[in-house]
């Protein structure tokens, strides 16, 4: 106890300067970091949403509708969107599992997705149009997923989706 | 003993000095990659990335058929298979270096087809193949292979490193560039 | 009456002295260091220390190999043109194209690109306030486009003593193209490690001394 009387001087003195030091750290580095991750994401309850100035709707999604490779399943969500005088074309669209981490991009380039099932994703059009997403998951996966719509200024708009 | 009792705290102090100096890591330590040891053959996982490295051999030349392209040299093609682990976005072998005899050559871009830049999937392994072109007088040596998804040798994340001797190695005359596919694709 | 005498007499008396005192034993040490401080300007005058350091760089011709220690260059073909069609490329009003096609041979020990960064090498050959590979006798308007192969946008790598021929295009003032000087000059590069703001691992290659002009004209 003496020590601590004895000392109480520099010891209130520390106590201060560790105080400052962890503040301006967090203030200066901690953050900046925290507030640059945010991204708000959407969910959407009834299948429907706004987003890219046009209406999109979810209407269905279904497993194995197009051929796959070995030890791979496909994907295929299908949407419609209203399209529009102010429609523009919509950010990146990602499938990602709801119970696990793994994310899956558009694999239009490797699943043979006819013309008439409509665009890829979410874009430019003055009449109502139909969206195909294929996605090509390992067999070993399972649904529910969320597909996720990136829009402007980090926002997400999410569906869920259950083949 | 009190005489040279100063003269030998110096001698060890500046022993001492000599060896802390001798340990101490390289300014490169502190925020260099880290690298992932494994062998060809086998499927090797970093964080967003997993490789595994299959044939390699050279060849006097090498075509991309689809765009009626060919080059002359001392090329070292090598096949890989790869798939991101956790996540599609951003997933692409960018960085391929081989380190050889002193010099690091980095996969070259001529051949469109390279497996370079080429968006990874998860789950699915995506097959190409990539090309070294090599001086005329290395075809011989142990080499390394080092695979990232960055453009440049990353600070504090993933390499993959795999040896790769190329004493004995198969040359050919003409290897055509087939393009990156998936395993078993319909 | 001051005793001048006696002065005289004095400093006389001192001199004297003083100058036995300069050959004395003990003025030894201080006649070795003049000495050999003389011989050591002597040598290092003799070898060229001191003298103002000369700089004149080779002319060279189309065709000729410059080979320095991280590089060499030689210049196969110039043309002047208005645009390059397969690579998007047009020179603006008032402007034209200089088409060098060059051999470029990177000797250091890692791959290098011609402009830019490559896994943490900038070498700085075109496209930077202090080239390594610089035209000069007409007035360069924006950076320089470069291709290996006129079809590919793909950017060209320079791999370890592998030669590769690559052409730089360099957006000029039409109106220079007719003084006859035009010149591609050559330096040398000064490959060093980044300190404190550049990671140590990061290799920039500076400016160095220039070391031969390639006259151009000729191949006009």
């Amino acid at each position: 106890m003496t020590w601590l009387h004895t000392h109480r001087l520099s010891l209130t003195a520390l106590m201060f300067c560790v105080v400052a030091v962890a503040g301006v750290h967090l203030w200066l580095d901690v953050m900046p970091i925290a507030d640059r991750q945010k991204e708000t994401i959407t969910v959407v309850d009834d299948g429907t949403a706004e987003l890219a100035g046009q209406e999109v709707t979810l209407e269905d999604a279904r497993w194995d509708e197009y051929p796959a490779p070995d030890r791979a399943r496909v994907v295929s969500v299908h949407m419609r969107g209203s399209g529009g005088p102010e429609s523009t074309s919509c950010g990146r669209v990602t499938l990602s599992e709801v119970q696990g981490s793994r994310t899956w991009l558009d694999a239009d380039d490797v699943i043979d997705v006819p013309y008439e099932a409509g665009q890829s994703y979410c874009t430019e059009e003055s009449e109502p149009y139909d969206i195909t997403s294929v996605f090509l998951v390992p067999d070993d996966v399972e649904g529910p997923f969320f597909l996720d719509i990136a829009g402007d200024d980090h926002t997400i708009t999410r569906f869920l989706v259950e083949p | 003993m009190k005489k040279t009792l100063p003269w030998l705290t110096g001698v060890a102090l500046v022993l001492g000095a000599g060896i802390v100096a001798a340990v101490t890591p390289a300014p490169e330590a502190q925020d260099g990659p880290f690298l992932i040891h494994g062998a060809a053959g086998q499927p090797i996982v970093a964080r967003d990335l997993i490789v595994q490295v299959g044939e390699a051999r050279f060849s006097d030349r090498i075509t991309v058929d689809d765009d009626d392209w060919r080059a002359d040299g001392n090329w070292l093609i090598v096949n890989l298979s790869a798939a991101a682990p956790e996540t599609e976005v951003d997933a692409a072998l960018r960085l391929v270096e081989l380190v050889v005899d002193g010099r690091e050559f980095i996969a070259s871009e001529q051949p469109s087809t390279s497996l370079v830049g080429t968006g990874l999937r998860v789950g699915t392994d995506t097959e190409g193949m990539v090309a070294f072109e090599l001086p005329d007088d290395l075809s011989a040596g142990d080499a390394e292979i080092r695979l990232s998804t960055a453009y440049s040798t990353p600070n504090l994340d993933d390499v993959i490193v795999v040896p790769l001797e190329l004493d004995g190695l198969p040359r050919g005359h003409s290897v055509e560039i087939a393009e990156p596919s998936i395993e078993g694709a319909p | 009456m001051i005793d001048l005498r006696g002065a005289r007499d004095r400093v006389r008396v001192t001199a004297a002295h003083g100058i036995r005192s300069v050959f004395s034993r003990r003025a030894t040490p201080a006649w070795i260091t003049l000495g050999s401080l003389v011989a050591a300007a002597a040598v290092l005058i003799a070898v060229g220390a001191f003298d103002t350091a000369e700089n004149e760089p080779a002319a060279v011709a189309i065709g000729e190999e410059v080979r320095l220690p991280t590089y060499a260059v030689t210049v196969l073909d110039v043309e002047v043109t208005e645009a390059v069609e397969d690579q998007f490329l047009e020179a603006e009003e008032g402007e034209s194209l200089v088409l060098v096609t060059l051999r470029l041979e990177n000797l250091s020990d890692a791959t290098i690109s011609v402009d830019g960064t490559s896994d943490g090498i900038s070498s700085h050959l075109v496209n930077s306030s202090s080239p390594l590979l610089d035209l000069s006798g007409v007035a360069v308007t924006g950076s320089a486009r470069y291709w290996r192969d006129v079809t590919s946008s793909r950017r060209p790598l320079l791999q370890p003593d592998v030669p590769a021929i690559v052409t730089i295009a360099w957006p000029v003032e039409s109106a220079d193209l007719d003084s006859d000087d035009l010149a591609l000059e050559v330096h040398e590069a000064d490959p060093q490690h980044g300190n404190i703001v550049v990671a140590s691992t990061d290799v920039t290659w500076w400016q160095g001394v220039l070391v031969a002009r390639i006259d151009l004209e000729a191949g006009r």
